[in-house]
């Protein structure tokens, strides 16, 4: 048993800071996750937390029944709330993170500034595709995952994250050809 | 097509490292737990409500007969009211 699993069981037998351990555990790759998708951290962190609040609840409620492993759970809550967030949302200006990040070293900032700008980079050029294509490419190509755990993440087949895939890359083929 | 999609791969594979140093703020962890403290006492608010919300329709009941039994004392008294004004009351000896 992970980690991850045995704070979760500890939880059900009402250990509350058990939770806790679970996000300082997994916050940091779901906050990527979503940024990778969303384009920025701002956004991102309001999914997360949302998607935290979220898995809490249905842990009380006994809605998750530990058949899935609780990252792959959390990773598909969270990519399920990102497609939701993306749907909504109007772009950010992130103008006060460059500000409070300039405070630090030089070379930090630069990696940061870096980082940002790949996001956006990546958000805008996959934001075109359907959310579901967008999801699995990041989950395979950025994330590193393998189909089985994002058939599982996505909740589908892994022959439909293979479709996903291969539509993904002849849109993204398409429109590098139109441009 | 290959060149394109190695073009594609190599894209990624850039965006992936370049945002490998992507993390929450420093500040975040903290935030998720007042999230999750402020969901703990609404979810107990919720429960002590649980109880309150099963007795209410018994609670209905009693307000409505308390209602009519109301209207029907009242209604009681005014007849007996209206019998003394017009002195007809009956003495019972």
């Amino acid at each position: 048993m992970s980690d991850l699993e045995g704070a979760i069981g500890r939880f059900l037998k009402g250990d509350a800071t058990a939770f806790q351990e679970v996000v300082d555990a997994t916050s940091a790759r779901l906050v990527r996750l979503s940024a990778r998708m969303l384009g920025n951290v701002a956004d991102a962190e309001d999914v997360v937390q949302e998607a935290y609040v979220k898995a809490y609840r249905s842990l009380l409620d006994g809605q998750f029944d530990r058949r899935a492993k609780v990252e792959t759970w959390l990773y598909r809550i969270v990519v399920n709330a990102t497609i939701d967030a993306r749907r909504k949302r109007t772009r950010r200006v992130p103008a006060i993170e460059v500000e409070e990040e300039t405070a630090g070293p030089a070379q930090e900032v630069a990696s940061t500034q870096e980082a940002r700008l790949a996001l956006t980079e990546l958000a805008d050029w996959l934001g075109e595709l359907p959310p579901d294509q967008q999801a699995a490419l990041v989950l395979k190509e950025v994330e590193g995952r393998e189909s089985v755990e994002i058939a599982e993440i996505l909740g589908c087949s892994e022959g439909a994250v293979e479709q996903r895939l291969v539509r993904a890359r002849a849109t993204l083929r398409q429109r590098r050809n139109e441009s | 097509m290959k060149d394109q999609d190695e073009n594609i791969d190599a894209r990624l594979e850039r965006l992936a490292r370049a945002t490998e140093v992507v993390r929450p703020r420093p500040d975040f962890g903290a935030r998720v737990a007042r999230a999750l403290e402020a969901e703990q006492r609404g979810g107990l608010l919720l429960e002590l409500g649980r109880p309150a919300r099963r007795i209410l329709p018994a609670l209905a009941l009693a307000a409505a007969f308390s209602l009519v039994w109301a209207v029907e004392s009242d209604q009681a008294f005014d007849d007996a009211l209206s019998a003394y004004a017009d002195e007809t009351v009956e003495l019972e000896w």
